[in-house]
C-alpha cells in the first residue's frame, strides 16, 4: 500500500514540476518578446490581433466589393452569424494551429532554455501552444463579448462540444507541431518552402473566409480533408445549432487528433535526442 | 554527467540534481530581463531555491551591491556584471552536485562574496571541476583524477598527491599544463575533484 501511495506521490510530484517548467518557460518566451516590443507584454495579444483584423478586414473588404459597395457583412453566413464572430471562430481554431506549425518548423527558436538539464524540447513546444491558446482565446472570447455587447444577441447552442472541439483542435495542433520539429531540422530552403506551403494551404482550405455549405457540392472533396476544417466548421455548429455544416464530421475530426497525437508522441518519444541542440555557453 | 548518454554499467545509488555549469548563462536569452531570468529559473528549480542556504532576498542584495538592477536587460550589462550575475545565479540554487568549468572569475576579487557563498551552498555536497587553478583547487576540493587522452584513468587519490603527480609525470606524457580556460579545448589534464563531505555519495543522474 505504502509502494502505491509512494508512486502516487512521486507521480503528482513530477507532474506539478513538469507544469511549473511549460509555465515558466511560456513566461520567458513572452518576457523576451516584451522587451524588443515598444508595447511591452501586450505584444503577445497585440500581434495576433492585428492579424485577425487584417482577415476580418480582407473578409468584410472582399464581400463590399463583390456587392458593389451595398453590403458590408458576409452573404449568406449573414443568416447565422455576425461576420465578425464568424471570422472569430475561425480564427480561434486556425491561428494557434497555423502559429505553432510555423514555430516548429522554424526548429524552436526558444532553444536556449534546453542549455537546463530539467527542459526538454516536448516542453517548449507545449509552453508556445499554451502561448498562442492564450493570446487567441482572450482575443476571441474579448471579440464575442464586444460583438454580443453591442448586438445584444448571446448565444452559444452547445459549450460542451465547443469545448471538445477546441480541445481536439489543440492536440492535433501539438500533434502536427511535433511531427514538424522534426522537418525543421533540415535543409532551410526546404523547411522555408515547406512552411509557406502549409501556410497557404492552411489558410485556404481551414474555412476561415468561408463557410462549408456556400461551396458547390463537387468542390467541397476539395477541402472537407483538412481536419482544421471540420474543427472550424464544428466549431461555429457549436455556438448556433442552426448552422448547416454539410459533409463535415465530429469523427472524422476526432480520428485524425487522436492519430496525429498518437503517432507524433511516438516519433518524439523515439528521436527526442535528435532535438536536444541547446545554445552552447 | 548530462543524461544524454546512458551509462554502459555501474550502480545507481541516488537521485541528485545536477546544476547547470557554475557562471553558465547559455540558457537565459540575452533579451531577458535580470528579474525575468530569476522568475524563470526560481520556478523550473523551485526545489532547489527551497533548500538554499542563500534567501533571495541576500541574492538581490547582493545584485545592488554591484549596481545590477532587476529591470535591466541582459544584453545591456557590462562583460563584469554578466559574469557576476550569471555566478550569483548558480549560487543561488542549492544543487547536489556543481559543475566548475571555467573558476577565472569565480577566484576574481569582485566575485569573493560569491565564493564564500558558494563554499556554504556546498557543505555536504559535491562538485566536479576540469579547472587546472591551483587555489581554486585547494580551497574547494579534496580529490583529484589525472586522465590520459583517450579518458584512462592515470592516477587517483587526494588532491596533493595529484597534483604531485602532474607536477612529475605529465611531462613525460607529452602533455603541457592547461590554462584554466583552455579545458574546453583540450581535455588532457581532466581533475575531477569532490568537496570532503561528500565522499561516498553516488551521483548517478537526475529523474
Amino acid at each position: 500500500m505504502n509502494e502505491v501511495v509512494n508512486l502516487f506521490k512521486r507521480f503528482v510530484t513530477a507532474m506539478s514540476r513538469q507544469i511549473s517548467t511549460i509555465l515558466a518557460i511560456a513566461a520567458y518566451e513572452n518576457d523576451r518578446r516584451s522587451t524588443t516590443s515598444s508595447v511591452g507584454a501586450w505584444e503577445s495579444l497585440i500581434s495576433p490581433l492585428q492579424i485577425m483584423l487584417f482577415f476580418i478586414g480582407i473578409r468584410v473588404g472582399f464581400r463590399f466589393l463583390m456587392s458593389g459597395g451595398s453590403n458590408l457583412a458576409g452573404g449568406t453566413t449573414d443568416l447565422y452569424f455576425n461576420i465578425v464572430i464568424f471570422m472569430a471562430a475561425g480564427f480561434t481554431i486556425y491561428f494557434p494551429f497555423r502559429q505553432l506549425a510555423i514555430q516548429a518548423l522554424s526548429g524552436l527558436k526558444l532553444r536556449s532554455p534546453l542549455y537546463y538539464r530539467r527542459i526538454e524540447p516536448l516542453d517548449i513546444l507545449l509552453a508556445l501552444s499554451i502561448n498562442n491558446i492564450r493570446a487567441l482565446l482572450t482575443l476571441t472570447l474579448g471579440l464575442m463579448g464586444l460583438i454580443w455587447a453591442l448586438t445584444w444577441e448571446f448565444r452559444m447552442d452547445s459549450p460542451g462540444l465547443a469545448l471538445c472541439i477546441y480541445l481536439l483542435t489543440v492536440f492535433m495542433a501539438i500533434g502536427f507541431g511535433i511531427c514538424l520539429v522534426f522537418l525543421g531540422k533540415y535543409n532551410k530552403f526546404i523547411t522555408r518552402l515547406i512552411k509557406r506551403i502549409i501556410n497557404r494551404i492552411l489558410i485556404f482550405t481551414s474555412g476561415l473566409f468561408f463557410a462549408t455549405f456556400e461551396l458547390p457540392e463537387y468542390t467541397r472533396p476539395f477541402v472537407t480533408w483538412n481536419p482544421v476544417l471540420h474543427a472550424v466548421e464544428l466549431f461555429r455548429y457549436s455556438l448556433n445549432n442552426e448552422y448547416p455544416i454539410p459533409d463535415i464530421s465530429l469523427s472524422y475530426l476526432t480520428w485524425c487528433s487522436l492519430i496525429l497525437m498518437g503517432f507524433s508522441l511516438i516519433l518524439y518519444r523515439t528521436n527526442e535526442s535528435s532535438l536536444l541542440e541547446a545554445v552552447d555557453d | 554527467m548530462s543524461g544524454l548518454v546512458s551509462p554502459v554499467s555501474g550502480e545507481i545509488l541516488g537521485n541528485s540534481v545536477i546544476g547547470w555549469p557554475v557562471g553558465g548563462e547559455g540558457g537565459l536569452d540575452r533579451k531577458l530581463r535580470i528579474s525575468h531570468s530569476v522568475k524563470f529559473l526560481s520556478a523550473v528549480y523551485s526545489d532547489c531555491l527551497d533548500q538554499s542556504l542563500v534567501s533571495i532576498d541576500e541574492f538581490w542584495g547582493i545584485l545592488s551591491d554591484v549596481g545590477i538592477d532587476p529591470g535591466l536587460v541582459i544584453k545591456e550589462l557590462p562583460k563584469n556584471q554578466k559574469d557576476f550575475f550569471a555566478l550569483a545565479l548558480s549560487v543561488l540554487f542549492s544543487f547536489d552536485c556543481y559543475l566548475i568549468p571555467k573558476t577565472r572569475f569565480l577566484m576574481s576579487k569582485p566575485a569573493k562574496a560569491l565564493r564564500e557563498l558558494l563554499l556554504k551552498q556546498l557543505e555536504g555536497k559535491m562538485l566536479f571541476t576540469t579547472s587546472a587553478n591551483v587555489q581554486f583547487q585547494r580551497e574547494f576540493c579534496t580529490d583529484g583524477i589525472v586522465l590520459g587522452p583517450l579518458g584512462q584513468i592515470l592516477f587517483a587519490g587526494k588532491l596533493l598527491d595529484v597534483i604531485q603527480w602532474a607536477d612529475e609525470n605529465l611531462e613525460d606524457f607529452g602533455m603541457p599544463e592547461l590554462e584554466d580556460d583552455n579545458f574546453d579545448l583540450n581535455l588532457n589534464l581532466n581533475l575531477n575533484l569532490k568537496n570532503s563531505e561528500s565522499v561516498g555519495d553516488g551521483i548517478g543522474g537526475e529523474f
